[in-house]
């Protein structure tokens, strides 16, 4: 399968941090991941990721989300996620990402400090 | 009703879950047949095998056979004060490593597998599941993961992890094949380079070399003229000796195999050597076996063996220093066992269990930093500065002996000098003597 480097633009809403990912979550986004999202974790920060614009997520996308989720956990934060298929939101609760992060519907959601 | 719909999101699970399982299975078969990037396919294999089951963290070790190091290719997920080191094994350990075949916790494996648990910190990983990388029935390295971040591992997990490891040794294998081909391609084409320079160089230098002993011999020069002639001479020969090793490598001889007295070709050898080891201070001593040290092989190659070692022994003692030349008859394995605490070794060729003739060299310089041991076999790999060495030297030495069927063990300590242990074919008139 053809890859897309994944894209993240990163924006400040409602007191978190979104950042919308664009392409594909592979283990070719692991400089990403550590440039553009890494540095931006500081104690209880919330975070959102928009998985709208992501076509494919391999088991190295996987294991790249899990390595950031259990490092924001131990800085304290939270991470909510949206946009994601039917399909990775069983994939995230099969392997134990939902204990670890929140899947919401959409941005309102997962902006909505509320429904943590 | 609704335990009927537990069930169908119970199987609307398992059958994402096997959709995903295929799909990496498929990916990583297709990515590891066409990536030759190292680095990349270090990165994949441990990310895939994390991410397909939820582990925590990985991390990816190969294990170098000729040095028995396990080397720590890649770790993800471990902060950076506690990256996984990496392990120089001894024998047992090594040898405990190669039964490896099936995925399993190292809690379930004996004592002697002990020495798993301290790659990495047991705070971070309490006990890994260890996935060993076999291909051609041995073990090319080992996957270590933590705890999954929900559940313990299933049957099915190990069942995912085994197919992956199938294809991530696979790969580690190909990727060393290649680096192998690599390299050897690097070298014939050096090599065929060097010779026809080589070549050209070498008829002036004969002549520099014999018309500087004549004018050596001139009574119409003074001493300080003669001293100048006899420098020039002994640099020519210093020139000769890379061009021989140049030669060499491109266009290799095989050897002319016959009954040789090694004490004999030691002495001969260290009296052409004579000015360089007074000129640098370096105590030789020379511990010869009683009644001779007979042997198979080419005269003239083990007398480049034992030049190029001496040489670099030379080299390895700045300022000076002792030099022991031994030969002996022994068995090559046995003297390996016997190797001092904190020093490190590493074997060229299959030490087998019947007694060979030994030579050995021993310098009291400064050691080989353990980091390019498994290294200093290589061609054009010199520690050497510039003008110094061409990284042939030990090259050549290994190419020798392994065409004399011998083996040739370096032992060393970084501090207290190295020595060369090199093991011989003894003649079957010596073994007929013996018995």
């Amino acid at each position: 399968m053809m890859q897309n480097q994944l894209e993240i633009k990163v924006r400040d809403a409602a007191g978190a941090i979104v950042f919308d990912l664009v392409g594909d979550l592979t283990e070719n986004a692991e400089k990403d991941f550590d440039s553009a999202i890494k540095p931006r974790v500081s104690p209880n920060c919330r975070m959102v990721m928009n998985f709208s614009r992501v076509q494919y997520i391999n088991s190295s996308g996987i294991a790249l989300l899990i390595a950031f989720i259990t490092s924001l956990q131990a800085a304290g934060g939270v991470l909510r996620v949206y946009g994601l298929t039917p399909h990775f939101q069983k994939i995230f609760e099969i392997v134990g990402l939902t204990q670890y992060l929140r899947i919401d519907p959409d941005e309102t959601h997962a902006l909505d400090p509320a429904t943590a | 009703m609704e335990a009927r719909g537990n069930r169908g999101d119970g199987r609307q699970l398992e059958l994402s879950k096997k959709i995903f399982e295929l799909s990496t299975i498929a990916e990583i078969g297709k990515e590891f047949i066409s990536s030759l990037d190292p680095e990349r396919v270090n990165s994949k294999i441990v990310f895939t095998l994390m991410g397909v089951v939820g582990a925590k963290r990985g991390v990816l070790y190969c294990l170098k056979a000729d040095t028995r190091r396990l080397e720590m290719l890649k770790a993800v997920n471990f902060p950076a004060g506690e990256r996984p080191q990496a392990l120089d094994l001894n024998a047992a350990q090594f040898g405990a490593l190669q039964r490896l075949r099936n995925p399993s916790f190292l809690s379930e494996y004996g004592g002697e597998y002990a020495f798993i648990g301290t790659l990495v910190s047991a705070d971070l990983v309490p006990d890994p599941l260890v996935i060993p990388l076999v291909a051609e029935n041995s073990v090319l390295g080992l996957i270590l993961l933590a705890e999954k971040l929900n559940t313990p591992y299933t049957e099915d997990d190990i069942s995912i992890l085994t197919s992956l490891a199938g294809y991530s040794s696979l790969a580690l294998h190909r990727k060393t094949m290649v680096e192998m081909l690599v390299k050897s391609e690097k070298m014939a084409e050096l090599g065929r380079l060097g010779a026809g320079i080589v070549h050209e160089i070498k008829n002036p230098l004969t002549s520099i070399t014999m018309l500087s002993e004549m004018l050596k011999a001139d009574k119409s020069l003074d001493v300080r003229q003669r001293k100048y002639v006899g420098i020039i001479g002994q640099e020519a020969q210093r020139i000769l000796r890379l061009c021989q090793n140049l030669l060499s490598v491109s266009r290799p001889k095989k050897p002319e195999m016959a009954e040789v007295d090694l004490n004999r070709i030691v002495e001969e050898t260290v009296a052409l050597l004579s000015y360089e080891l007074k000129k640098h201070r370096v105590m030789l001593k020379l511990d010869l076996q009683r009644g001779g040290a007979a042997a198979v092989g080419d005269e003239e190659k083990i007398k480049q063996v034992i030049l190029n070692l001496v040489i670099n022994a030379v080299h390895a003692m700045d300022g000076g220093g002792p030099l022991e030349i031994s030969t002996g008859i022994g068995v090559p394995g046995k003297a390996n066992r016997k190797a001092p605490e904190g020093s490190r070794y590493l074997t060229l060729g299959e030490p087998g269990r019947s007694r060979m003739t030994i030579l050995t060299i021993k310098d009291g310089g400064s050691g080989i930093d353990p980091a390019i041991l498994d290294r200093i076999f290589e061609p054009f790999f010199t520690t050497k500065a510039e003008g110094m060495g061409t990284g042939l030297g030990l090259y050549v030495t290994r190419n020798i002996i392994l065409d004399h069927h011998g083996t040739m063990t370096v032992l060393t300590r970084p501090g207290s000098g190295t020595t060369f242990r090199i093991a011989l074919t003894r003649p079957p008139s010596a073994r007929r003597r013996k018995s």
